[in-house]
Order: C-alpha cells, then sequence, then structure tokens
C-alpha cells in the first residue's frame, strides 16, 4: 500500500470522518456563529455603561466665544456663529504638498489634557474645509463635561507646524446619543425597505425576461445586470454620487446633478448593488419552477398577467424570502458606498457632522472618532437584534401571505397582457437597468477622462493593494478548508436536527450588518486580548465571506443526486475516494465560484474593516479617505484599478458557474 | 367542433430538426394518437399545435382557422400533461375551477362545471385535497377534470400515462376513453407505449426521426402494418430474411432463408424473383409442433415465458432467426427448454417486406 | 456462493414504516422480482441490502455472513439505480472501469474486465463516448456492465426499465434476465410493472406497505394469488361480493348481495362466512349467441366499449343489472365484437377463486395505496 492509500485509507474511515466534521462544526460555531453574535453579550455585561453613556441625558459642551487670531499662515479661519448651539468653523488652505489637517478637541482632567475627540483630513491645493458641529447633533456626546480646548493643527510634511488653539466649555444638549442611534437606525431600515421593494418592483420584469424569454443580445444583457458586482461598494459609492448627486466642488462632464438630499442619493446607491442580487435570486427560482404550471395554466385560458399573479407568484414564496432578505441585508450593511458619497454631498466636513447617516456610517464615525466603546456595542446590538427578527418576520409575512386567487380580474388583466403593454414593461425594464444601474456604476470613467489630474501617492495605494490581498487570500483558503465539508455535512449529514440547525446558522453572518458585525468580532477577540489588526480584520473578513463558500458548495451539493455517491460506494469505492472522483469533479466549479466571490467581497467590503479596527488600511477604506479629504483624482484611479481587478476574478467566476450550470 | 390541420409543420432547434414536413388532418370527434419512440418529435407536434411553440415553417388550423401566432390562452384548449402539473398550492376544486374562473364564466356555471367534471373523474369527495395528497393515478384524473372544465372540445393529452404505475395505467385508459367519447371530443394524444396507443384510439400517427412513418387505425397498423418498422414497433413481431426463389400463380412465392430451409409466403406485391425478402409475423400467429408440418422451420426451445393466460417461447430456428411463440395455456402441450420443434408458418399469417438496403437491424432500431 | 438471507428487517422513517418485519431468503442464482405499487417499500428494501441506508432493526446476511455492520463498498453487492446514475463526467470505458480501479485492481486486470464486460453488452466500439451521448437503452448497458464489473455476484436492479420506451423494454427485458443467468449472478429486480414481473422472474414477491403479501413463482402468484389485492393488481379481476352458502367436492356455491348465486372453484372457507370471488378477465368466456343455459354463472349483457390492444382486445361491458365487468379476449376471437353488441359472459367455476372478504369491503382492498 502506497502513502497516498494508506491516508486515503485513513481518512475514509468512519470515526475518522465524524470527528472531521465535528471539528469542522467546532470551528463554524466558535470562529464564527459565536464572535458575530458576541456583541449580544454585552447586554449583560455593559448594560451599565450603556445607562450611563447612552441613555442617560449626556454631557454638555460650551464654547467660549474667542476670537481666532489671524496666523500669518496658509489657512485662515473664520465665522464662529452662535458656539453654545452650533458652530462652524472654516479652515482656509492654500498649500503646495500633502498637508494634515487635525482637529483635537481635549478636556483638561486635573489639568492634564486628554483627547476626548480628533479627525483629521489631508488636503492639497487652494481650498477651505469646514468643521461643523450642532450641539444639539454631533458634539453631545462627549463623556465629560467641563473646560477644555479646541485645536486645530496643520501639518505639511516637512516640520512645518501652525496652530490654533480656542478654550471651550463641554456641556449637555437637549439629545441623547441614544436619539442619534434611533435617527440612525430609523434611516437605515427605511432606506432598506424602499430599496427592497424598488429592486422587487423592477428585478421581477427583468428576472421573468431572463428566464422565460429568449431574445437576441440575451446573454449579453445577462452579464451586464451582474456588472455592479464586480465593483466594489466604495467604488460605486464615488461614481453613482458622482452621477445623480449636486457634489460642491465636483462636477464632472455628464453628472445629472438632480438631487441634493443625502437620502435620495444612498437609495439610489444602494438599488445599484442589491438589484443584481434580486435579479438573480428571482431568476434562480423562476428557473426551479416548472415551466409546465404556466403553461398548463395558459392551456386553460389565462392570460399571462392572470398566469403571473395566480400561479407563478404563489409559488415563488420561498424564494421570494431569499430574494429580499439578501437585498435588505444588503442594503442594511453596506459602509464604504455610503460613506463615500455622503462625503462628497458635505465635503470636507467631519463625518459626524454629515446631515444624515445610517446605522453602518455612524459605527463607522463613531469608531473613527475613538472612545465610544459602550455606544458602539448597543448600535451593533441593537442592529443585529432588529436585523434577525425582520428577517424573521419577513418569512413569516411572505408565507403566509394569501394571493388573492379566486379573485381574477379577466378583463383588465387581458387587456393589460396584450399590445403595447407587455412591450412597455420590457422597454421599461431595460431602461431602468441602464439608467440606474450600469450609467451610475461606470460614471467614474466620465472624471477620470475628463477631470483635472492630481499627484497620486502610489504607494499609500499599493500599501492597501497588499494589504488586501493578504486578507482576502487568507480566507479564501480558511472558507475552502472549512466551508466544503460544512456544507457537504449540511446536505449530506444523517442527524437532521443538526443539519437543519447548521443550515439557518450559516446565513445569519450574511444577514447581519457587517460593521455590527466587526464591532461584534473586536469586542470577542478583543477580550482576548490579542491585539494584532491584521487577524482582527481577517477573522472578521472570514466571518462574512464564509456563508458565501458554504451557500454555493451547498446548492452544487443539492443539485448532485446522491445516488452517484451510493452507486460509486456499491461498485467499491471508500468515501474518500468517491469524493475525489466523483463528488469533487462534479462541484469543483461551484467550489471556485464561492471562492471567487467570498475573495471579491473581502476586497470591496468596508464596513467590517473599519468597525473592527480604525488603523486597518485596506483599498476601500484608502478610498473612502481618499474622498472624504476631497482628493477625487486619486480616488477615482484607485477605484478604477479596484474596479479592473474585481472584474477579471468576477469574469472568471462567471465563467466557473456556467461550466458549472453546463454540467 | 373542432377539425384540426398542419399543414408542412417543420420545427427545427438550431440544426435539429424536430418535426420535417408534417401534414396531418384530424376529423371533428375523432381519438388520433401520435405514437413513436423517445425523440420522434410527437411531442413537438402537439406543442406546435397549442401554441406553447410555433412552428419554423407551416401552418395549423382549428376549425379552418390559422392559430399561427395566436397565443396559447386563446386558443381554447384541454391539455393534459405528462407530468400531471397541477398547480401546488391549490386544492383540487381550485385547480379544477381554474379555467372558468380566468374566462370569467358566472359563479353558478363555474360551481355546476366543476361539480360535474370532478363527478365525472370520481374526485368530488376529494375536492377540498391539495394535489400532493392525492396518489399518482388521482392526480392525472384531477388533471383531467381540470381540462375538461375548460369547455373546449379539443383535448390534447401529452404522455398522460408515462408518469404512473404500470396498473394504474390499465385502469386510467378505460377512464380517458369514456370521457373523450362521451364528451364527443377531439383528442390528440401523444405516447411511446405501443398498447396504449392501439388501445385508446380511432387512428394512431406513428412517428419516427421527426417524420411520419404510417396513419392508419390500431386494427389496420397491428394486422397489415405496410412499413416494416410499424410492424415491429406496434406489437412484437419476429423477422426472417430470405431470397424469392419462385414465383407461384396464386399470389405466392417460395422464399429461401438461411441454411436452404424454404418457406411459401404471399406475393401481394409482386416482387420478382431473386428480390431480397424480410417476413414479419407476431408471437401469436406462430405454431409449435413436434412433428414436422407444411411450411415449418425446425428449432430449438431456448426459453419459456409464462405471461398468464399463455405462454411464450423463444426458439432459435435453424436459420439463425429468434422467433417469439405464444401458445394460450388452454392448448398448451408444455414444451420444455431445449425441446427440438416445428414451427409451423401459416403464410396467411405472413406480412412480407422487400429486404431494406439500410440493413434490418438498422430499420428496425427502436431508438 | 451468493444467498441472501433477510431477518426480521424493519425501517423506519420517524413514524412511517418502510420495511416492516420482514424475513426473506433468497437461493442462490436465482432471479426475484420484488413487485409492488408505488410506496410499498421495494426501493427502500434494495438499499437496505446494498448498505446504502442502515435498517432499524433485524438483520441480513450474505452468503451466511452478517452485513449489517459492513459499509457499502465490503458488501460485493452491484446496485443499478432507477436512472442508472452514470457518472456524467467520466466516458463508457472510465465509467465501466470505476469499479476496478476502486478496489485497486492492477492496470492489466482492469483492462481484461472493462473490455469483457463492455464487449457484452455490445458498447465496446462506444466506449469514448459520455452519458449524455448515449440513448436510453445504451445507458442502461453501460450501467449494466459497470455494476458487473465490480466483482460482486449479486446484482440489485431497481426498476431498471422504467426510464424506457414501452416498446424498447419488452425486449431488453429478455435481455437482462439472459445477462444475469449467464453470469451466474443472484438478482432482485425491483419493479411496478406486473407483466414484466411475470415474464422474467423465477420467483415474485409481492410487497405491500412494507410486508411481504406473496411469494412464489410467477404461474402461482398469477393462479393463486393469496389475496384479492394481489389477484387484481396481477392481471385484472372481476370481483363479487357475497356470502358462502356451500361447500361441495368440486365447486361451492355463493350467494351475492342481490341473491344471485354464482358457483365457484372449492374452498377451505367455512360456510357461511363472507367471501367474495374473483375472475382474472383473461378467463371471462364471452359469445356473441345468447346462450339459453340455465347456468347460474351465465349473464347477459352490452359492450360498453372496446381497447384494441393487437393480440387482445380489453372489453368494459355492462351487465344487464347494471355492474360493470371486464373481459380480456386473444385477437382472433375479439375482432367478432362491436361496440353495443350484446353478449353472453360465462364465469368458469375454476376459474373463480374465492377469498374471505377483506376488512373495509373488496373495493378498499384493491386500493394501490
Amino acid at each position: 500500500m502506497t502513502l497516498s492509500e494508506k491516508i486515503s485509507d485513513f481518512i475514509s474511515r468512519k470515526k475518522v470522518i465524524k470527528g472531521w466534521y465535528a471539528l469542522v462544526i467546532i470551528f463554524f460555531i466558535m470562529l464564527v456563529i459565536v464572535p458575530t453574535l458576541f456583541v449580544l453579550t454585552y447586554a449583560f455585561t455593559g448594560w451599565d455603561e450603556i445607562q450611563e453613556t447612552v441613555m442617560k441625558a449626556p454631557p454638555e459642551i460650551q464654547y467660549t466665544p474667542t476670537h481666532l487670531p489671524v496666523y500669518n499662515i496658509r489657512f485662515t479661519s473664520q465665522d464662529i456663529i452662535d458656539v453654545t448651539e452650533s458652530y462652524s468653523l472654516e479652515v482656509e488652505y492654500d498649500t503646495d504638498r500633502d498637508t494634515t489637517l487635525n482637529h483635537t478637541v481635549y478636556l483638561l482632567d486635573d489639568g492634564e489634557k486628554v483627547i476626548e475627540f480628533q479627525e483629521e483630513f489631508i488636503v492639497n491645493g487652494t481650498g477651505s474645509i469646514w468643521f461643523n458641529a450642532s450641539a444639539n447633533d454631533t458634539y453631545n456626546y462627549f463623556h465629560h463635561v467641563g473646560d477644555g480646548y479646541q485645536t486645530i493643527r496643520a501639518d505639511n510634511g516637512t516640520g512645518l507646524i501652525e496652530e490654533w488653539e480656542n478654550e471651550v466649555t463641554l456641556r449637555s444638549g437637549d439629545r441623547l446619543p441614544w436619539d442619534m442611534v434611533k435617527d440612525a437606525l430609523i434611516v437605515s431600515f427605511t432606506i432598506a425597505t424602499i430599496v427592497t421593494i424598488i429592486d422587487f418592483t423592477a428585478g421581477l420584469p427583468m428576472a421573468w425576461l431572463m428566464v422565460r424569454k429568449d431574445f437576441r443580445g440575451k446573454k449579453y444583457i445577462d452579464t451586464l445586470i451582474d456588472m455592479p458586482l464586480a465593483i466594489p461598494t466604495a467604488a460605486l459609492g464615488f461614481s453613482t454620487a458622482m452621477f445623480w448627486a449636486v457634489t460642491p466642488g465636483l462636477n464632472p462632464y455628464g453628472s445629472l446633478s438632480l438631487t441634493s438630499s443625502p437620502f435620495i442619493l444612498v437609495i439610489l446607491l444602494h438599488i445599484v448593488f442589491s438589484y443584481p442580487y434580486m435579479v438573480r435570486s428571482l431568476s434562480a427560482i423562476l428557473h426551479e419552477i416548472d415551466i409546465n404550471y404556466e403553461v398548463a395554466a395558459s392551456t386553460l385560458g389565462a392570460p399571462p398577467l392572470t398566469v403571473a399573479r395566480t400561479i407563478t407568484l404563489p409559488l415563488f414564496r420561498a424564494g421570494l424570502v431569499t430574494g429580499i432578505i439578501l437585498c435588505f441585508a444588503r442594503s442594511l450593511s453596506e459602509t464604504g458606498g455610503t460613506m463615500a458619497a455622503l462625503a462628497m454631498m458635505s465635503p470636507a466636513m467631519g463625518e459626524l457632522a454629515y446631515p444624515m447617516k445610517t446605522g453602518p456610517t455612524l459605527i463607522g464615525a463613531w469608531k473613527h472618532a475613538g472612545g465610544f466603546e459602550p455606544h458602539l456595542a448597543f448600535t451593533a446590538m441593537i442592529l443585529v437584534i432588529i436585523t434577525l427578527i425582520l428577517l424573521v418576520i419577513i418569512k413569516i409575512v411572505i408565507m403566509k401571505f394569501k394571493m388573492p386567487l379566486r379573485k381574477v380580474f379577466p378583463g383588465p388583466e387581458r387587456l393589460l397582457s396584450k399590445g403595447v403593454f407587455p412591450k412597455m414593461k420590457d422597454a421599461l425594464s431595460f431602461i431602468f437597468m441602464f439608467l440606474v444601474l450600469l450609467i451610475p456604476s461606470f460614471f467614474i470613467f466620465s472624471f477620470v477622462l475628463t477631470g483635472e489630474p492630481s499627484p497620486v501617492d502610489w504607494g499609500g495605494f499599493w500599501g492597501a493593494m497588499r494589504f488586501s490581498f493578504l486578507v482576502a487570500g487568507v480566507i479564501t483558503v480558511i472558507n475552502l478548508i472549512f466551508g466544503v465539508p460544512l456544507a457537504i455535512y449540511i446536505v449530506r449529514g444523517t442527524n437532521k436536527i443538526m443539519t437543519n440547525i447548521l443550515d439557518v446558522l450559516v446565513n445569519v453572518p450574511l444577514i447581519v450588518p457587517t460593521s455590527a458585525l466587526g464591532i461584534s468580532l473586536g469586542m470577542f477577540w478583543g477580550s482576548m486580548d490579542l491585539g494584532m489588526t491584521t487577524l482582527l480584520v481577517i477573522s472578521a473578513h472570514l466571518a462574512f465571506t464564509f456563508p458565501l463558500v458554504v451557500r454555493n458548495v451547498a446548492g452544487a451539493m443539492e443539485e448532485l443526486d446522491p445516488t452517484y455517491e451510493e452507486t460509486a460506494r456499491t461498485l467499491g469505492a471508500k468515501p474518500m475516494f468517491v469524493f475525489r472522483k466523483i463528488v469533487f469533479p462534479s462541484i469543483k466549479f461551484s467550489v471556485l465560484a464561492g471562492a471567487i466571490m467570498a475573495f471579491t467581497r473581502s476586497l470591496g467590503e468596508t464596513g467590517a474593516t473599519l468597525a473592527v479596527v480604525k488603523e486597518a488600511n485596506t483599498v476601500p477604506v484608502y478610498i473612502v479617505g481618499l474622498v472624504k479629504a476631497g482628493n477625487y483624482y486619486p480616488a477615482a484611479l484607485a477605484c478604477i484599478a479596484l474596479i479592473f481587478i474585481s472584474f477579471i476574478t468576477m469574469m472568471a467566476m462567471r465563467y466557473m458557474t456556467k461550466k458549472a450550470g453546463d454540467n | 367542433m373542432p377539425e384540426i390541420e398542419m399543414k408542412g409543420i417543420t420545427k427545427r432547434f438550431g440544426k435539429v430538426t424536430a418535426a420535417a414536413n408534417i401534414n396531418l388532418k384530424i376529423k371533428e370527434g375523432e381519438y388520433v394518437t401520435v405514437l413513436g419512440p423517445s425523440g420522434c418529435g410527437k411531442t413537438t407536434l402537439v406543442k406546435i399545435l397549442s401554441g406553447i411553440w410555433e412552428p419554423t415553417e407551416g401552418d395549423c388550423f382549428i376549425d379552418g382557422k390559422k392559430v399561427t401566432g395566436i397565443p396559447t390562452f386563446e386558443r381554447d384548449l384541454g391539455y393534459i400533461f405528462q407530468n400531471i402539473a397541477l398547480f401546488p398550492h391549490m386544492t383540487v376544486w381550485q385547480n379544477t375551477s381554474y379555467a372558468p374562473i380566468v374566462k370569467d364564466r358566472d359563479p353558478e356555471v363555474i360551481e355546476k362545471s366543476t361539480t360535474e367534471n370532478l363527478e365525472l373523474v370520481n374526485l368530488l369527495q376529494r375536492k377540498g385535497f391539495k394535489p400532493f395528497e392525492l396518489s399518482g393515478g388521482e392526480q392525472q384524473k384531477a388533471g383531467i377534470a381540470r381540462a375538461l372544465c375548460s369547455g373546449s372540445k379539443l383535448l390534447i393529452l401529452d404522455e398522460p400515462l408515462s408518469a404512473l404505475d404500470a396498473r394504474v395505467r390499465l385502469d386510467l385508459r378505460y377512464v380517458i376513453k369514456n370521457l373523450v367519447k362521451s364528451k364527443g371530443l377531439t383528442a390528440i394524444h401523444v405516447t411511446h407505449d405501443q398498447e396504449e396507443a392501439m388501445s385508446i384510439s380511432d387512428r394512431i400517427v406513428l412517428m419516427r426521426a421527426g417524420g411520419i412513418v404510417e396513419i392508419d387505425t390500431p386494427e389496420n397498423l397491428y394486422n397489415r402494418p405496410k412499413n416494416i418498422f410499424t410492424a415491429n414497433f406496434i406489437g412484437e413481431a419476429s423477422f426472417i430474411e430470405g431470397r424469392i426463389i419462385k414465383n407461384n400463380e396464386d399470389n405466392c412465392c417460395t422464399m429461401k432463408a438461411r441454411n436452404g430451409y424454404k418457406l411459401k409466403i404471399r406475393n401481394d406485391s409482386c416482387m420478382m424473383k431473386g428480390a431480397g425478402v424480410v417476413i414479419a409475423v407476431r408471437p401469436e400467429n406462430l405454431f409449435i409442433s413436434r412433428e414436422k408440418e407444411n411450411n415449418s422451420i425446425p428449432g430449438e426451445i431456448e426459453d419459456k415465458i409464462f405471461m398468464g393466460s399463455f405462454m411464450r417461447y423463444r426458439i432459435m430456428l435453424a436459420t439463425h432467426d429468434l422467433v417469439q411463440v405464444e401458445i394460450a395455456e388452454a392448448v398448451d402441450k408444455t414444451f420444455n427448454i431445449g425441446d427440438n420443434v416445428n414451427v409451423i408458418f401459416k403464410s396467411e399469417k405472413l406480412l412480407v417486406y422487400p429486404r431494406p438496403k439500410e440493413g434490418l437491424q438498422e430499420v428496425l432500431s427502436l431508438e | 456462493m451468493p444467498e441472501i438471507h433477510i431477518k426480521n428487517l424493519k425501517k423506519a422513517f420517524g413514524d412511517l414504516v418502510a420495511i416492516d418485519d420482514l424475513t426473506i431468503d433468497v437461493k442462490d442464482g436465482e432471479y426475484l422480482t420484488i413487485l409492488g405499487p408505488t410506496g410499498a417499500g421495494k426501493t427502500t428494501l434494495l438499499r437496505l441490502i446494498a448498505g446504502l441506508t442502515d435498517q432499524t432493526s433485524g438483520s441480513i446476511f450474505i452468503d451466511g455472513k452478517c452485513v449489517d455492520d459492513l459499509p457499502p463498498e465490503r458488501r460485493k453487492v452491484a446496485f443499478l439505480s432507477q436512472t442508472y446514475s452514470l457518472f456524467p463526467h467520466m466516458d463508457v470505458w472510465e465509467n465501466t472501469t470505476f469499479g476496478p480501479i476502486a478496489r485497486g485492481w492492477n492496470p492489466e486486470q482492469v483492462e481484461i474486465i472493462g473490455r469483457e464486460m463492455l464487449e457484452m453488452v455490445h458498447l465496446y466500439d462506444r466506449k469514448d463516448a459520455y452519458p449524455s451521448e448515449l440513448s436510453g437503452g445504451m445507458q442502461q448497458r453501460n450501467a449494466l456492465a459497470r455494476a458487473l464489473s465490480a466483482d460482486a455476484k449479486i446484482l440489485l436492479l431497481d426498476e431498471p426499465l422504467r426510464a424506457l420506451d414501452a416498446r424498447l423494454r419488452l425486449d431488453l427485458r429478455y435481455e437482462l434476465k439472459q445477462l444475469s443467468k449467464d453470469m451466474g449472478m443472484t438478482t432482485i429486480h425491483v419493479t411496478h410493472d406486473q407483466e414484466e414481473a411475470l415474464t422474467i422472474s423465477d420467483r415474485i414477491l409481492v410487497l405491500r406497505d412494507g410486508k411481504v403479501i406473496q411469494s412464489g413463482t410467477p404461474k402461482e402468484i398469477f393462479n393463486k394469488p393469496a389475496i384479492p389485492f394481489i389477484h387484481h393488481f396481477v392481471g385484472e379481476a372481476n370481483f363479487i361480493s357475497g356470502k358462502l352458502l356451500e361447500v361441495g367436492d368440486e365447486y361451492s356455491i355463493i350467494v351475492d348481495d342481490d341473491g344471485h348465486k354464482y358457483r365457484t372453484q372449492k374452498t377451505d372457507i367455512k360456510p357461511g362466512s363472507r367471501v367474495v370471488t374473483g375472475i382474472k378477465t383473461e378467463f371471462t368466456l364471452m359469445t356473441k349467441d345468447i346462450w339459453e343455459s340455465e347456468d347460474i354463472n351465465n349473464f347477459t349483457g352490452s359492450i360498453e366499449r372496446i381497447l384494441f390492444l393487437g393480440r387482445f382486445s380489453d372489453f368494459e361491458i355492462k351487465l344487464d343489472n347494471g355492474e360493470i365487468v371486464h373481459a380480456r379476449l386473444p385477437g382472433y376471437q375479439a375482432n367478432k365484437f362491436e361496440d353495443g353488441d350484446k353478449v353472453n359472459i360465462h364465469y368458469s367455476p375454476q376459474r373463480l377463486l374465492v377469498f374471505p372478504e377483506p376488512e373495509g369491503g373488496i373495493k378498499k382492498a384493491l386500493e394501490m395505496v
């Protein structure tokens, strides 16, 4: 017996297989599920702190009005308006190189300066930047009340430091930090709901077209729908905002500049990256539904619209849940793109001062500012709980909701099924796709081609790129090692209770907003005090990409008729031989597709990265940073580089899944 | 009352031709079965007729009206599916009443026709059941009721019995034939099962490789098939190849098979002396005897198969042709495996064909 | 030598009992058919023997050795699934030699057995084709070659002909039996098709609701069915329920609920008990001229429907008392009748089998599930 046969023999033993499955399940529970939901424990361990800092009347800030000294330097400031309510501080700059502007609020604690808040921008060229705050909105979550200082410091890297200082008194505003959390979450859930409804309304006719109709150029449209998935959301946010919104200081050729409402912009942005998920899940179910049901209905005299309403939609339900949950969860957890878009609408503002915040951007901002652990934990906890509850409700509502079966509107439905109406519906689907999806996605190219070039810090970019690839590579490998066996166990395992539980649990990291997940993971690993940035980022990315691999492989396993494996066994093959010769060749494309999906998702993720450690420097984080600082041109170039890389991997994935589908 | 006509129907999928220039006329009230092996294009035909697919060339006419381009839901027909396709989220009652509802009939009419059709298939007491709670046979009965409830006089049955157990199939044949005849419907039935086709139809359209082989009544196709493929496909047959060596006056001739054995056969199509010939004979038309008889060939019994009311013998003739002989149990004198017997050929029961150029196996191939 | 001995085998899926306390012996070289309607537990039984699922209780012995703890690859049992399960990513040759390679045979042996098996099923010249390029019949033969090349002496066939066209099935069932006999295999063949079972088996086992309800040669199953269900399932039968009036040496007399008397075969059942009697439609005699005979087994009626089947025709006849009965006549007799003909029906007493009346009535006893 050769060594490999011995190994194969050993692995094929029943006990070894059982042990391996046990190990995989433990890995999954301990490294993915527990860290993901760890934040919920804060409700018990940190409740006092939450009461103290989030729910209670917050401390005050008070700015003592003083005149700004006029410095003989390259930045000036002016306009101090009613500092007890809010203030707006503009700093003009005129510099020929990258200059860091640092805005810090100190508190005097027994004569010692304690940093209470800090934000930083990198500026270049000539312009001005605003530090805004309102007592009722922004600075009213300081931990302490008392006297302090506010400083603005400029550093242009040549050792030239300019500094301006102002005395302040920190005092309480009227609103609680809890109100901010509440506002942000309401915004988030409202946006997610609206986005999901629009996605569904626009996605259903599209999915129908893609599955049930044959037309020329179908496969190109099929590819185009997936395009936005190839673009990291940070880049999408940048591109979309440029196209739709009024973006001060930036007006590339072709920009529509239609809206100055961040709310509308964020909805438009979220549609771009969630729509493909909706169309994909709806198409998948449509494929599953035996076309004979629809044919049967039409032979019985039902016009297409009636068929859709009375036959297809009711059969849809289970799959509808998947589509809606995916879109909802994606919209709820998106961070990078939203941050970029908001930053562009309110350029050169502290991110805590943006007029609108979503749950994830609030988490990002607090994390960035530092010192808000109870706030973060609280927000993440609420986000996780509401998400899970809401998803259960969505599931129940959709499954229980009764279609008005008996009611048929033969006249109108017959009319609407004929002539110009179906064509109009098809045309609208295409217009929606091009106008809302594709043009905004690729608008960034217009900016790069027509905009003013400015110098680019390639070193920083490549550094971020290296880090991103390291993280994505490591998590992909780990995902494969543990994800494939778990998927096989979920589909083929004999203990049905166990496999059902695992099946549900696998989806949890997919549904939980990534920034909440990041906070949770940070707390879990932070409590163990490992303190290593890279490891933390990796474990965060591992958690939310793990389900992608498991889902893909489990899907392929479900498709694979178990009689192949059984037949191979009766022909004398041991389990490991069956895996190598029968199972793996049949699912290998799905394994690859899962791996590439995990890789690209990791590459494009912002929220989880920002939430877990604030110094992490992945490409999307780097891009968001550039956008916030108004360095649009380098941001755009970085975006395009990232799009290019993702695009290649995405195409590879499409090829793989196609192959998997053909087999 | 519907009358169907297909004129020059051709359907291509890319390079594959599923149906080639099909011409077919079905009278009103007629039960026609389209029969053929898998992939012969029989399903294509009814899908085109019902408007599920559009023909590449040619037109269909229902009642003399051209229906090409008219969508399925406006063609007014009943369709019964191989996989039954009962709407899984609806009860038997909802399934059955679907057609009158979407056709906007009066509530009383809906109520009445649904009740009536469910009664016909004996399912009224199950009207509150969901499809998955029914057995396979009951599901297809519900499928029939649903199709009949559309009120159409044209019924298309697309392999309606294939998914069912063998025994259930036998019972449903009666159900279907009785319903169609008592309601005076025009029916087109697609199947690969020659027995089902014979039992149920007025006429059979036998198809192969996208074309029509033969159209005739079941009796004619079974007893007097014009095509050698028909002889084998509809009912079983044994074949013996040979050559005509002598033409007699009485429309008969002498055929020489392998190893010099001679048989007297009929020669209705006046084949010339020396022509290659194949005879086909049904198992029930052959007889065996221990003694040498007129027009017989000796052989050895290879296998003996019990088939209920009769026995089937598989006999290897001295001409190296394998023949099957069926003998009713009542007259069976119990021959045993290994026995040497004579197989008697009655010339009036033999089907005679010119020997095909492509070779016999090629022409008879079932796939 | 491969004998199978199954003892008190039971398999339950939750509350559902698929196999209920089954004891079966299969002799070496026997061709056993398991016949039953959908849901009878036929496939489950095969999967238990192959080791693809674990029994709830009971034991399986192959060659006198208990195999309960052996995984499928060590049971040396060839299993042919309904869909054949040819590995789609392997060609005919790779499929066929899968077993020998999995068992670690040396390359020459693999080459020899692969060639031998493929030549046997006439597929050697298609050895580079992929399953999707083969017709249904070829796929079945390829699967068979694969199953037989794996050094097994027991062949389990799960509805091996179901996926094929009706006409092709007739030819292939003989080939299947011949092959199994030539190879000296012990075969268990599962089917729902009573005609298939009759024609190929040495012995038939009728399974219903996870229980064996009769085991015997095709002849026994056909001529001496154990219960009315089998009488009706294997072939088709007309039934009359009534009371057993008297039992004679040659005949018994039964009176039905309308008071009509019938002469039936003799029986061991006690006179006075409720019974059903049934006759296969094949043995129902039908003539055109109305007999004026006094025979109590004679009835008159009219033909409602004729189903032409080639060598047979099936008749649906409405008797004068309103009852519907069926008759099956060979072709040469059948062609004398037409729809609407008045006919005379005769039930030959020897062919009227008598059974104790099943619980819940005869109609319920004949239901397929």
